[in-house]
Parts: C-alpha cells; sequence; structure tokens
C-alpha cells in the first residue's frame, strides 16, 4: 500500500532527526575532548593523563567518521 | 574549578543517561574533573526506581527527539512522580529545531536544554546554574 504524504513527510523528517543525532553526538564527543585536551595542557597536567585524552579523542574521532559513513552509506542505498 | 557541596555536605551527585558509551565516559571525565560525583546510566538499563533510589542532585539526560520515545517517558515519569519532580534536568540534544520550539513548554518543566555539538565550559555553567536553582528551592525561609 503506498504511502500517504504526510507519513513520507514525517518518516523523512524523522530520518533526518536520527541522522543528525548520529553525527552530532561523535562531534559533540570530539569538541569536548579537544576542550579537556587544552584544559589538560595548559595546566600542565600528568603526562599520562594527557595521554589518555589524546587516546579518547582519537576514540571519538573514529566513531564520528563511522558515522558520516554510515550516513554516506545510507545515502547510496 | 570547586563545586558546591550539596546540603549533606558532599560533592553534588549528577546521574548522566545517555545511550552512547563514548558520551557517558566524556560526562564522568568532564564532571568528575569538575568536582563532581557521577553515575552514568544506559537508557536501556535506566529504571525510575533506580534514579529514586539514587537521589542525584541533578541529571543530564541525552534527547534525540524525533523518534526518541524513552527519553520523552523518561522526562514525563521524572516530572510527575513527587520524588523526583524536583530534581533539575540539563537536556543534551541535537534536535536544535524542534527542543526550540518547545523551549517554553521545557522551561515550565524545569529543564534546562544544552545543544550538541556543546562547549564544555557552556554545559557545565548550565548544570551549576541548574543545581543552584535547586538549592534556591529547597532552603528554608527565614
Amino acid at each position: 500500500m503506498d504511502e500517504a504524504p504526510g507519513e513520507a513527510a514525517e518518516r523523512a523528517r524523522m530520518q533526518h532527526a536520527t541522522r543528525m543525532h548520529d553525527v552530532r553526538t561523535p562531534l559533540t564527543a570530539v569538541v569536548a575532548r579537544v576542550q579537556l585536551l587544552r584544559r589538560r595542557l595548559r595546566r600542565g597536567d600528568d603526562p599520562a593523563r594527557v595521554a589518555a585524552e589524546v587516546e579518547a579523542l582519537e576514540a571519538a574521532l573514529v566513531r564520528l567518521v563511522a558515522a558520516i559513513e554510515r550516513w554516506d552509506d545510507e545515502r547510496a542505498e | 574549578m570547586s563545586t558546591t557541596p550539596s546540603p549533606n555536605g558532599q560533592a553534588p551527585h549528577i546521574l548522566a543517561i545517555n545511550n552512547d558509551q563514548t558520551m557517558l565516559a566524556l560526562f564522568r571525565d568532564l564532571l568528575e574533573e569538575e568536582g563532581y560525583r557521577v553515575t552514568t546510566h544506559a537508557y536501556l538499563d535506566h529504571d525510575l526506581d533506580d534514579i529514586r533510589a539514587l537521589q542525584p542532585d541533578a541529571i543530564v539526560l541525552d534527547y534525540m527527539w524525533a523518534s526518541d520515545d524513552n527519553a520523552w517517558s523518561l522526562l514525563n515519569l521524572l516530572r510527575l512522580s513527587p520524588d523526583t519532580a524536583a530534581i533539575p534536568i540539563v537536556l543534551c540534544t541535537g534536535a536544535v529545531q524542534e527542543v526550540q520550539a518547545l523551549s517554553a513548554h521545557l522551561g515550565e518543566m524545569g529543564i534546562r536544554v544544552v545543544f550538541k555539538p556543546f562547549n564544555i565550559d557552556q554545559l557545565v555553567a548550565v548544570l551549576a546554574e541548574a543545581l543552584a536553582g535547586a538549592r534556591m528551592r529547597t532552603m528554608p525561609a527565614e
């Protein structure tokens, strides 16, 4: 059965919101991790704490890239 | 940075609820560094009875909006339940347009909003404001 125009628009709106959430969440983690890293460097924190923050930033970047790739795959389908 | 202690003399206790473990780890690192005690919950684990038992000083809740019935249900349950109704809530969301359209309603519910991607200083400031507001409401009248 064909989808009503209103239903299609609502489904598209929800898909868009879901995609934005999926990208904005890891993007938020990246931005916040950079800010935390900057704080730790400014304070001259223990190198182990700085290294841990760099690792967390790297993990956040990997998740952001994965989210963008998922989005790209969905668009290609 | 030092935080204002709870009425019980301890550092304020923040409950972070999110469906993303990366974000939960971030909230723990950030808020512990700010001097808060932090408990994290994944959405699937959340249960109103757990939150009642924890009695956090504030909740930082991730909100996806469009299809996020979990968060909306939880928000309403928290506000309708007498023993959680006064707990300040900070909503973190990327649904900028949708949430801005509801800002007055959320304000009436005592819910503050931080939009993603947020600046960590902004989140910390909004959280401190929420905690200060809650303390003002619970202070005995002179």
